[in-house]
């Protein structure tokens, strides 16, 4: 272990270049209890969460749930509700995506399958006339007899707020309406959004993991009993254990760095990790710097870095650390995963784009591509969420292509970090405020913006019809600040067209 | 003076010069001046130029109004028609059509269907001929409504939205949502 870790240091290199995203999270169970089913048949309310379990399944299983420093986990009734027709989805996707692209270089091809100028793909043409015949809105958007090639850049894109308001009209006729699963959104551009999801889509996005690894010339290897750790460093946040069909029923846990969720203490978690030997570790940037904090003796084959952007200085931090590849990951709740970085040991931070089912679009204001070297907002088509399929979706992140290469984002400008102040000098995290909001009123933008002089004001436009009472809001905050702070609430026009920026710290 | 047939005007449409279909001029993008266009057409009726909220108005940046701006471009076309261009009709009122009529039409239909699409093109012309008022000889105003009715795209989309296939879905969408709202989520090797 590196005994000169400096935790300042880490502080400094998460908010260089990251930004805190908030997660609503509430803890709907609390205690420990076991899910692991006893020897025998898998009772059946077990299988429906998760058909495809075995005994092998069940034994990773008890070997996280019997783990003497395990957390104190809170959720149970979790399970990844994979089917055989799943696994054959993504065995298809498996081969089309790992085994059509060659290798050699390290990157994806770049040949003229993919978009090298701002229209899109035949597959992607072919994606949005399906989904024509399946979403309203994508009939609503696209007039009839468009012809999309070259009228592309006519269609109307798709914004968050969109989602908030018309995701019945967005979401496609399907026969399996019972398998839909719904996620929050983090909320980092306004409010937190639900989010359908499939289970099959998120059995896919392992590939994209497997084809990282692949790039950094690192083993598939899932034998150790835990062989994927899901790190977070929150106030609160679900934590629990799995095992995943489409990785042979590897072992998973999600674990929370909150030294109070952990009844053997720090010692005990890095038992706990020692033992579990992740092969694999996804974590945000913040809770990257609390692993090193918590000094975890782990050596996994690659760590992820999610939700947020990765700094220079903290991924060279990690690297020396861990000794392993630490990768930045660029991703969205309703996307999945769009882009990851490339290992070219480039000083260029360029994200590689996953261009095999997405095309990625910069955009100007209007929704025209602004040209290479410019920055815009990415902008995403199609995707593999069965329940969400995107045209020209606006993520809300900001990128630039370099001159004539639309297979790369450069100059990434999203999630960045703001730290805040309390009264009492504390840290107050970007992540609590927005859950404090959330929960204090509904609206679809807002602004935190802390001033030198440790002033306030919350800014905070409303979805249409809705009322926001400014003191249950400031009571909320004061909570979090302090009742001294120098708070001034202010509420927009709902059809007010004013971009807010989501935190600000001078 | 007798009214042309309609299929005079439809073959009116397909005879329009590809300088019309190009894409309109939107800040630095496209390359046909629409307002220009606009204002040509309407400057022998009105006897001025077109004001600075209406040169703004054929000027929309957005991209999503490429498509309406290129329906203008097609009605432009379709009233240069020599028939309408005799007559001396209200130029307002073309105006008007030009801002507001196609608003709707312009999220349906593609521009270039007004010249590729047998029915889109005798919906265009007749609905010009009920904004100006003309009637086609051996037609009843009767006659000509209903068959503007069989046309009519706003009238095709708005029985589409509410078919009995849509609402069963909508209602089918939003039970899936409130149910696995509160329901447990399948796990994820990460998060976003």
């Amino acid at each position: 272990m590196n005994d000169k870790f400096d935790m300042t240091e880490t502080l400094e290199a998460i908010t260089d270049n990251q930004e805190n995203i908030d997660k609503s999270v509430q803890q709907h169970v609390s205690g420990n209890r076991n899910i692991v089913p006893p020897n025998g048949d898998i009772p059946q309310s077990i299988l429906e969460r998760h058909p495809l379990l075995t005994q092998k399944g069940i034994v990773n299983l008890k070997k996280i749930a019997n783990h003497p420093d395990t957390p104190q986990w809170n959720y149970f009734t979790i399970g990844d509700k994979v089917t055989n027709g799943d696994i054959e989805a993504v065995n298809k996707f498996r081969k089309e995506f790992l085994n059509d692209l060659p290798l050699s270089n390290n990157t994806l091809p770049s040949n003229n399958t993919l978009p090298s100028n701002n229209t899109p793909p035949l597959k992607i043409i072919r994606f949005v006339e399906n989904m024509r015949t399946k979403s309203s809105w994508f009939r609503e958007v696209i007039p009839e007899g468009t012809d999309l090639k070259s009228n592309w850049h006519s269609i109307q894109t798709m914004k968050r707020k969109d989602l908030l308001t018309s995701m019945t009209e967005i979401i496609p006729v399907r026969e399996d309406y019972d398998r839909m699963i719904v996620y929050d959104t983090s909320g980092t551009t306004g409010h937190s959004i639900i989010v359908p999801h499939h289970p099959q889509t998120l059995a896919l996005n392992h590939v994209f993991a497997e084809f990282v690894l692949k790039v950094y010339g690192k083993p598939f290897d899932f034998s150790s009993p835990l062989a994927c750790i899901n790190v977070c460093a929150q106030q609160n946040t679900y934590v629990f254990y799995n095992v995943f069909s489409v990785w042979n029923e590897a072992g998973f846990a999600k674990v929370n760095l909150k030294e109070s969720q952990w009844p053997t203490g720090i010692e005990g978690a890095r038992r706990f990790f020692k033992d579990g030997a992740p092969h694999i570790i996804t974590a945000d940037p913040v809770s990257i710097g609390e692993m090193m904090k918590w000094e975890l003796p782990v050596r996994p084959a690659v760590i992820f870095s999610t939700a947020l952007t990765l700094s220079k200085k903290l991924k060279t931090m990690a690297e020396e650390y861990f000794q392993c590849p630490v990768i930045n990951w660029y991703s969205t709740t309703e996307t999945g995963p769009i882009a990851f970085e490339p290992n070219n040991n480039s000083n260029v931070a360029d994200l590689q784009i996953f261009t095999h089912d997405l095309f990625v679009e910069i955009l100007d204001e209007h929704g025209f591509p602004v040209p290479d070297g410019t920055v815009g907002e990415i902008t995403v088509t199609g995707g593999r969420n069965l329940w969400l399929p995107l045209l020209r979706y606006r993520t809300g992140d900001f990128a630039s292509f370099s001159a004539g290469d639309h297979t790369c984002l450069r100059d990434f400008q999203g999630r960045k970090p703001v730290i805040f102040r309390a009264t009492d000098n504390s840290i107050v995290n970007s992540v609590d405020i927005g859950r404090t909001i959330r929960l204090a009123c509904t609206f679809v933008e807002h602004q935190f913006k802390q001033y030198a002089d440790e002033s306030c004001v919350l800014t905070i436009r409303p979805l249409p019809g809705i009322n926001i009472n400014s003191e249950v809001v400031r009571n909320r905050i004061y909570e979090l600040f302090g009742e001294k702070i120098n708070l001034t609430i202010s509420i927009l026009d709902t059809d007010s067209d004013k971009k807010l920026i989501p935190y600000i710290s001078e | 003076m007798k009214t042309p047939p309609i299929e005079v005007f439809t073959r009116h449409l397909t005879q329009i010069p590809d300088v019309f279909l190009q894409s309109p001029l939107q800040g630095g993008h496209g390359k046909v001046a629409v307002w220009a266009v606009v204002a040509d057409l309407l400057f022998d009726k009105r006897k001025k130029l077109l004001s600075e909220s209406n040169y703004k108005h054929f000027s929309k940046p957005g991209a999503r109004d490429k498509n309406y701006l290129k329906q203008v471009l097609v009605c432009c076309w379709l009233f240069h028609h020599p028939y309408l261009q005799q007559h001396d009709f209200d130029g307002n009122k073309i105006l008007s059509f030009l801002k507001d009529g196609l608003k709707k039409l312009a999220k349906l239909v593609a521009a270039e269907q007004f010249v590729s699409d047998t029915d889109r093109r005798e919906e265009l012309v007749r609905l010009v001929f009920k904004l100006l008022e003309i009637t086609v000889d051996g037609e009843t105003p009767q006659q000509a409504e209903d068959r503007l009715k069989a046309l009519d795209s706003v009238e095709r989309d708005r029985i589409i939205r509410h078919t009995k296939k849509q609402r069963e879905h909508a209602r089918k969408v939003k039970a899936a949502l409130e149910a696995q709202r509160a329901a447990e989520a399948a796990s994820r090797y990460s998060r976003e």
